[in-house]
């Protein structure tokens, strides 16, 4: 079998990188679905992506959120953070 | 072509996504590795006094580049990311796939299908996961619907469209129009097989042969569905078994490259004894290097170590006409053959840089000598 085949100098590197590039569909997968479900909602008088940029700018929105979002940045840095304590 | 499975919106954004990724890299970074070549070239010329002219050469220009190591990594992991996707698109429809192509392989209303379970696949087969597709093109039953999924992908025509015209001028370009027997040499799942069997209607009979079962499976089941009269049979190129003699115009498309240099030696000496006297032999395959520019060469053996391929540069190396005139064929002649795609991006992954190259699509033609000039000899 031949030696795994890597881009970088440290083999890490690719694995970071094809982490990076995964994640990156699941995202784009997302957006697509987002943009499609605003869509079908706007065929039946839903305006929901008006009513997601008003929600988006008012106060009590990024107030609702800011538990979710510091709950969410402690899984995503989970890693790291475990590492470097250690 | 046998029914795929409905892709859904997540099989639709994913391969919408690996392919844009792809498009992204040929275009902006193997575009901008090409032109900072240009100047390192220049730089490199006032220094020695002549430009690079060996892969080699100019590798010590690119290969440093940490442009270069990521649009690697890109491509790399973009092949992984599609042939998961493909293979996700026709997972939750396994069984139902797998009962039409048992079921169709027993339907021999145009053509026939050959298995032989007992062939012994080469080592160098099975061991290498050629494109890095999972389980290389036998392991499973289903690799020929995952390659037909992706295959758009795989040549960035997914929202182009894919234009099989190039297959039918390859096919079209042989020097006669009455073949009796036709050979397609590692027919996969078929794509050439069909346009060869289309240009040459009135032939006898159009065989195409493979290693993979799984992908003859499909084969057999895409030629009954498009009406097309074609035997496909599990054998190996460099030992098929027929006798000689048993045809007068074998073809073969990308299938030399993924072959060791003693199986595509093995793979000539076969075609020799198979074609009759008069025969004509094609095979349609990347550029040599030598046809290239060696920055070209370069980029484009990125795929003998990087896309499962570890053949390519073996073969792409080496003189292959003098391979065909060494087992006994004459009026070797090689060159790009005589067809302008559309949006063509190219036939090697990191030379997709949208720009048409003539040389893209590698033609090596041959014949074997009449018999009266064989007898005298």
């Amino acid at each position: 079998m031949a030696e795994r085949y890597h881009a970088f100098p440290d083999p890490v590197q690719d694995q970071l990188l094809g982490l990076i590039l995964a994640l990156g569909a699941e995202v784009w997968v997302l957006r697509d679905r987002i943009t499609l479900l605003e869509q079908a909602l706007a065929e039946r008088d839903v305006s929901v992506t008006e009513l997601i940029e008003e929600r988006a700018r008012q106060p009590e929105h990024l107030a609702a959120v800011a538990d979710d979002r510091t709950a969410f940045l402690e899984r995503f840095l989970r890693v790291p953070t475990l590492e470097l304590k250690n | 072509m046998p029914q795929l499975p409905p892709l859904t919106q997540h099989d639709c954004a994913y391969l919408d996504y690996i392919e844009g990724l792809k498009v992204y890299n040929y275009t902006r970074h193997v575009k901008t590795l090409l032109r900072d070549y240009d100047e390192k070239a220049a730089r490199f010329e006032e220094e020695k006094g002549y430009l690079p002219s060996t892969m080699g050469e100019a590798a010590t220009l690119i290969e440093p580049d940490p442009l270069y190591q990521l649009a690697c990594g890109i491509q790399r992991t973009s092949q992984v990311l599609m042939w998961t996707a493909g293979i996700d698109s026709v997972k939750p429809h396994r069984e139902q796939l797998l009962a039409g192509l048992n079921g169709s392989a027993q339907n021999e209303a145009h053509g026939r299908l050959e298995l032989n379970p007992g062939l012994k696949l080469p080592a160098w087969y099975v061991e290498n996961d050629i494109h890095l597709v999972p389980g290389g093109y036998w392991g499973d039953e289903l690799v020929g619907a995952v390659y037909q999924r992706v295959l758009a992908v795989y040549s960035t025509s997914w929202r182009s469209g894919r234009d099989p015209g190039f297959l039918q001028a390859f096919a079209a370009s042989a020097p006669k129009r009455d073949y009796r027997r036709i050979l397609d040499v590692g027919c996969a799942t078929g794509n050439t097989t069909f346009a060869l069997r289309r240009v040459y209607s009135e032939s006898e009979e159009v065989v195409g042969i493979d290693l993979s079962a799984a992908a003859l499976k499909w084969a057999h089941a895409s030629a009954e569905e498009q009406g097309l009269a074609i035997t496909f049979s599990q054998r190996y190129s460099g030992d098929t078994g027929y006798p000689d003699e048993s045809f007068d115009l074998i073809a073969g498309h990308f299938i030399l490259h993924e072959q060791p240099p003693d199986s595509v030696d093995a793979t000539v000496r076969e075609v020799f004894r198979l074609l009759r006297p008069g025969g004509h032999l094609m095979f349609l395959e990347p550029p040599p290097y030598h046809a290239v520019p060696p920055q070209v060469a370069f980029l484009e053996d990125f795929d003998t170590r990087g896309n499962g391929e570890p053949f390519w540069g073996p073969f792409l190396s080496r003189d292959f006409p003098a391979v065909l005139r060494e087992a006994g064929f004459e009026n070797v002649d090689e060159g790009p053959l005589e067809y302008q795609e559309p949006g063509y991006w190219g036939s090697a992954a990191l030379m997709r840089t949208g720009e048409f190259q003539p040389y893209n699509r590698w033609v090596t033609r041959a014949d074997k000598p009449p018999v009266d000039r064989a007898a005298k000899e």
